[in-house]
């Protein structure tokens, strides 16, 4: 049996040494059909890299967005700074209340905003949160606080990707830059993604049916209860969506229902009218310049902000 | 419990453990632990069908006792009818049912008469064609006097519901593997690091290489319509490849995990596409059930023994059973039949024993004839494996007439990707069983290899490939359906 033992012990390390570099080569220098568990999203989509570089040079902004692509598509803070107030767009690709916590704890302190605007919609209580994890752990410079994000989605594919950001850190950084157009996305200072010449009107409708997940409205309310605690002002914001969407979202009503039972305000901007479909929107969820102009100068009416 | 998931990786080390080290030297509470454990795995996907292992291993305990306790001719005859309808009755209720009936409704109305014949919503339990088919060779084992009856009850359940080999084989016999539950088992170092090195090897057939050819495989043989000819083709040829990693792996992890609790199995797959004829690929190709319908079927049927025709006869009469044993489809039956029917010159010339030896023995390359002796057994397996694979033999067929067409390879750009990724793969697959083709199964080469270096290297690539390809869930084996 000592043999047996022995001889497993040996090959397990020497064996181990050599699948971390072979995972790290193939994280870095393979294709995504070479290792279909381990997925790095570096400087893939949404931006994520260029935003999570641009927020370590921030100190003092008035407004903190977290959220989804509603957020980061969302909230431009150029039309925020026109008002007077620096806005800064921590919204990622398919983000979850497990990733907003993380970047939130992450970096308020840092930031200190005078508030943080949550955007909320039912999407964003529906995911597994396994898509952004992928987005934060392959963009964002390693440290072990991602290991607690890591381990709310508790998937082996997200396992496996925090693994590879560990080991990848050892290594100096890829010094490409991310460029500032991808397609028809143009990634503005502030982290906001601007949608350029849209293609024609997209209405598919995404998503099949979906259900809020337990856990993922835990986590949102531990969020929010921690700013309470700190003391940190923050409102939670319903972007708006097309009339079709909105309707097809069947668990809207679920959603504001248990946020308010839970003392949360929503502020659904899907009762702004002076919006329609066609005008405003680029596909059935997503604003476009002209509904996000017409959205955040409303908000900031809404917010009245005292930031000074 | 899928070998395949994170279910079994805790499982398998915990029973390791108790094994061991709780229960090292009380064989009887190591049997005692074997049988729940084998219960607990079974019970994982339905704990209803444990009534039904429960009951075919009561049934032919009670007649094992009774056989061994009767001289009288018409009782032994009995006995063993009982046990054989009990056995065949519960597979063929399960398994035939719905198909007898359909083809029976069918074969009426082309006479134009409409029966009203309802089928029932029946769930197939997990491996019933295996282990009715493992009880069964103890009742007839113990009729034709080869075997001594188990007193053990314990350990004669433990044999039947023995988890490793328990959902999808090996089919053992009683006389090689109930004998090793009733001595005492030593644990041996050698044994078991081979055990493991089989079960990562079946691992990587399973988890890599049919997971990754059932993507593309599956896809394609759905729509086939959609395809060209030379895709069609490629599809055939990476479902041969499916298969044979899905059900061999299963074998391998099979046999592994029973070596790391000191059991010794028969080996199920001994390269059959290495095969230079069909016969040799049918005595390489799941050897547990050829051997079975060979000792069981064939030679009570008279074997060799009638003249050439008898033996064309019972030669047809075993591939049709075999191919209908996988499946309540014609589609199985036409598979066994092509087989057959590929087996007959080799029969009628009396060549189907020309290849008993391992394929360029003493040599690493094998020459031109024999290449090409293997390239045409595989040519002739991947059509046969078309009627395996799809819905119905009219899909099977007009599946074969497109490939004819051999137009130019059309993947969609995803499964291209996958494709060349998969080549890849394959290519390291084929010269790790090339390479270990004399031995029990493919990685075992390693034992022999001196380089620490090496093993270590091929190992990593392994492991890697298992870590980036698991599906974590589990996927199901394709024989579990039979």
């Amino acid at each position: 049996m000592k043999v047996f033992f022995k001889k497993i012990l040996v090959y397990v390390l020497l064996c181990g040494i050599t699948v971390h570099l072979l995972t790290l080569l193939s994280g870095r220098y393979l294709n995504t059909y070479y290792r279909p568990n381990l997925h790095i999203p570096l400087k893939d989509y949404g931006f994520t890299y260029s935003r999570l570089k641009e927020v370590k040079s921030k100190n003092k902004i008035d407004v903190l967005v977290l959220g989804n692509s509603h957020a980061y598509r969302g909230y431009d803070p150029r039309i925020f700074k026109k008002s007077g107030f620096e806005l800064f767009n921590l919204g990622s690709s398919s983000q979850t209340p497990y990733q907003s916590r993380y970047l939130l704890e992450e970096y308020i302190n840092a930031l200190d905003p005078c508030v943080v605007i949550i955007e909320t919609n039912p999407l964003y209580f529906a995911l597994d949160g396994q898509e952004s994890a992928f987005d934060i752990l392959a963009n964002e410079a390693y440290n072990f606080r991602l290991m607690k994000m890591t381990s709310k989605v508790n998937c082996y594919p997200s396992y496996l990707a925090h693994h590879f950001a560990f080991m990848n850190s050892i290594l100096p950084a890829d010094t490409i830059s991310e460029p500032r157009v991808i397609w028809n996305d143009a990634y503005v200072n502030g982290g906001f993604v601007e949608k350029i010449d849209p293609l024609e009107f997209n209405n598919q409708f995404p998503f099949d049916a979906y259900s809020l997940i337990e856990e993922q409205v835990e986590e949102f309310l531990a969020m929010t209860s921690f700013l309470r605690k700190i003391g940190q002002d923050y409102r939670v914001v319903y972007a708006p969506v097309t009339i079709r969407f909105y309707e097809e979202y069947v668990n809207r009503i679920d959603m504001k229902r248990v946020l308010e039972a839970n003392g949360e305000k929503v502020l659904d901007f899907n009762q702004y009218t002076e919006l329609t479909d066609q005008d405003h929107f680029y596909d059935l969820h997503h604003l476009n310049q002209k509904g996000v102009i017409a959205f955040n100068e409303r908000l900031i009416e809404e917010l009245q902000l005292n930031c000074n | 419990m899928f070998f395949n998931s994170i279910d079994f990786a805790i499982f398998l080390p915990i029973v390791f453990f108790l094994y061991w080290f709780v229960f090292k030297s009380h064989l009887k509470l190591q049997n005692l632990l074997i049988l729940i454990a084998s219960y607990v795995f079974y019970g994982w996907w339905d704990w209803r069908f444990l009534t039904l292992i429960f009951f075919s291993t009561v049934v032919d305990y009670v007649v094992g006792i009774r056989l061994s306790r009767t001289e009288d001719k018409k009782i032994r005859k009995l006995l063993l009818a009982i046990s054989i309808t009990v056995n065949l009755g519960l597979l063929g209720f399960f398994k035939y049912y719905n198909f007898f009936i359909e083809t029976f409704v069918d074969a009426f109305s082309i006479f134009g008469y409409q029966l009203n014949a309802n089928t029932l919503n029946i769930i197939l339990p997990v491996g019933i064609s295996f282990y009715t088919f493992q009880t069964l060779s103890y009742s007839i084992d113990i009729y034709k006097r080869r075997m001594e009856f188990s007193k053990d009850f314990i350990a004669f359940a433990s044999f039947v519901s023995f988890f490793p080999q328990l959902v999808a084989g090996p089919i053992e016999r009683a006389t090689n593997l109930l004998p090793q539950f009733h001595h005492k088992r030593s644990f041996d170092s050698n044994k078991a690091l081979d055990g493991v090195r089989q079960i990562l090897w079946g691992l990587f057939k399973k988890v890599v290489i049919a997971d990754s050819c059932a993507v593309i495989v599956d896809g394609i043989f759905s729509n086939y319509h959609d395809y060209s000819g030379l895709t069609l083709f490629a599809a055939a040829v990476l479902f041969a490849f499916q298969i044979y990693g899905d059900f061999s792996g299963y074998s391998d992890i099979a046999i592994g995990t029973s070596r790391l609790f000191g059991f010794n199995l028969m080996q199920n797959f001994a390269f059959p596409y290495f095969s230079r004829d069909i016969a040799e690929f049918w005595r390489r190709w799941h050897i547990s059930l050829s051997t079975w319908f060979r000792d069981y079927l064939y030679i009570p049927l008279g074997g060799s023994k009638g003249g050439r025709w008898m033996q064309v006869r019972n030669t047809f009469i075993i591939f049709i059973v075999s191919g209908f044993w996988h499946g309540a489809n014609w589609t199985f039956i036409a598979w066994g039949a092509l087989n057959a029917i590929y087996f007959l010159p080799l029969l009628l010339l009396g060549k189907n024993r020309r290849n008993l030896g391992i394929v360029a023995e003493n040599r690493v390359f094998p020459t031109l004839k024999e290449i090409g002796m293997i390239l045409f057994t595989f040519l002739l397996t991947v059509v046969a494996w078309v009627f395996f694979r799809s819905a119905s033999v009219t899909d099977a067929l007009s599946f074969l007439k497109s490939i004819l067409s051999f137009s130019s390879l059309n993947f969609a750009e995803a499964d291209q990707e996958r494709f060349e990724v998969l080549k890849a793969l394959l290519t390291f697959f084929l010269l790790i069983e090339w390479w270990g083709r004399k031995y029990q199964f493919g990685l075992q080469v390693m034992e022999y290899v001196s380089y620490r270096l090496l093993k270590v290297l091929i190992y990593s690539f392994i492991i890697y490939c298992l870590m980036m390809f698991l599906k974590v869930d589990g996927s199901a084996f394709i024989y579990f359906q039979f």
